[in-house]
């Protein structure tokens, strides 16, 4: 009976202690293993065999974020002796940030990570994640800080180059890798929104006035130049009419003086038969045009008579001495 | 019903637990089983039963690492660390040993990369992976 449970006790002895030796490891997934305290070796994935009573697995601090009922994140830190090595996305909370030109904004990060060491993420930092967020908050405080509000909303590609290669930096002893940081969203209190609104409606404004200001403007020189040219057109027609009124007066003075001339010609020729002077004759006429037009005028009550009317009369007495022959 | 049924029985129960079970523990007790029958179907006392079940399972604890890992896989698949030795990735900054800069884009991650000799790659020139220092790259041009 003695031997009986001496053996019972044995075989559960090698049953535990195969139940414990036995340690599968999955793909990704690595073991770091202390044998007595001290590191020993890192098992990698498939099947490994371990002394369970000297070797023992290090655990790792590993953070869970657990939705709750009224959608606020409760975040976990557990144990874990498996060391994931695959990318892990830790999603911040909302922090408050101030930005070059003091405006306190609220950032939402989220941050994309992988172990490349698991040796160095054990043994050379206490709480990783913990470390890791902690880390990020404050470098992102850093960069942002160095950025005016303007210029932080819209280079998100210059924070994450820089995010990294200062993460890439603090990191690097830790053998964690620092994928990328992306910025959920990044929100300005109320009152800098709507002034930032305002901005955008005034500068719309003002585009709308100049453009309006450029239409009248282009209106008003098409009407001057239309004003222009038409003055211009008329200006020319009046030139035009001009010269031919003139030519048309120039040809009838021509035309009256040679016919006067031909008057002329055949009265003297007339007088000069009866051989009389004609320019007596010529002169006699003249006056008593002019002597008639001077009367004739209205409201004329006064007779001009020339004062020399004894010229005149001479020259009509040549015409009577015309006659008399 | 002899004995040596009812451990046979059980050792197929075990390996029936295996299955849904993860790390060839119960398996082992399985096979630990198998033993135990077999010394029950020789006739032997129910001490050496018990003797030659954990002998079954020491055996396969201490063989069956060897075996499966003679057998079982021919090519693991790389991930993570070990996939990213031999890809070739574009310098995205200049590296330079003296300054202690330069960057690598690899598969739109972008590491921060140095070279075995003390030798500087320009930008913009295509590098492979020979080696990883914790987050950093060591690469060698690729001509």
């Amino acid at each position: 009976m003695g031997t009986l449970i001496v053996l019972g006790a044995l075989a559960l002895f090698v049953f535990i202690f195969a139940l414990s030796g036995f340690k599968i490891v999955q793909q990704a997934e690595v073991m770091v293993i202390e044998r007595l305290g001290k590191y020993s070796r890192t098992l990698h994935s498939g099947i490994n065999i371990i002394w369970p009573i000297i070797d023992k697995p290090r655990n790792i601090t590993w953070r869970y974020v657990v939705e709750g009922m009224d959608d606020r994140k409760h975040i976990r830190f557990k144990q874990k002796s498996k060391i994931d090595l695959r990318e892990t996305v830790y999603d911040f909370p909302r922090q408050n940030v101030i930005t070059k030109d003091n405006v306190s904004v609220q950032i939402n990060a989220i941050l994309y990570f992988q172990i490349m060491d698991p040796v160095k993420a054990i043994y050379e930092i206490e709480n990783l994640p913990d470390a890791i967020e902690k880390l990020t908050q404050t470098t992102l405080r850093n960069v942002i800080g160095e950025l005016e509000l303007d210029e932080s909303l819209s280079s998100r590609d210059t924070i994450n180059t820089k995010l990294r290669t200062i993460l890439d930096e603090a990191t690097n002893k830790w053998g964690v890798k620092i994928n990328r940081v992306e910025l959920q969203d990044i929100n300005p209190p109320e009152d800098i929104k709507e002034a930032m609104e305002k901005q955008m409606r005034a500068e719309r404004d003002r585009r709308a006035a100049v453009l309006e200001a450029e239409g009248q403007k282009r209106a008003k020189i098409l009407e001057a130049e239309g004003f222009r040219e038409s003055e211009i057109k008329k200006a020319e027609g009046e030139k035009q009419s001009e010269i031919l009124k003139a030519e048309g007066q120039a040809q009838a003075r021509i035309k009256t003086a040679e016919a006067e001339a031909k008057a002329i010609k055949l009265v003297s020729e007339a007088i000069e038969e009866k051989s009389g002077n004609p320019i007596n004759y010529l002169i006699a006429t003249k006056y008593i045009e002019t002597l008639q037009e001077m009367v004739t005028g209205k409201d004329n009550k006064t007779v001009y008579i020339p004062f020399e009317a004894t010229g005149v009369l001479g020259s009509l007495g040549g015409i009577k001495e015309m006659f008399k022959q | 019903m002899e004995t040596w049924q009812i451990l046979v029985a059980a050792g197929i129960v075990a390996f029936i637990v295996e299955i849904f079970t993860a790390g060839f523990i119960a398996g082992s007790a399985g096979i630990g089983f198998f033993f135990a029958a077999i010394g029950s179907y020789l006739g032997l006392s129910t001490p050496w039963q018990i003797l030659f079940f954990a002998a079954g399972m020491a055996l396969t604890y201490f063989l069956i690492r060897p075996l499966i890992n003679k057998f079982g896989y021919k090519e693991p698949v790389k991930t993570n660390r070990d996939a990213l030795i031999g890809k070739t990735g574009k310098v995205t900054e200049e590296i330079n040993p003296e300054t202690h800069t330069g960057r690598v884009a690899i598969d739109g991650d972008d590491w921060k990369a140095m070279t075995a000799g003390n030798e500087s790659i320009a930008k913009g020139a295509t590098v492979e992976v020979i080696e990883i220092d914790s987050i950093i790259l060591i690469v060698k041009p690729l001509n």
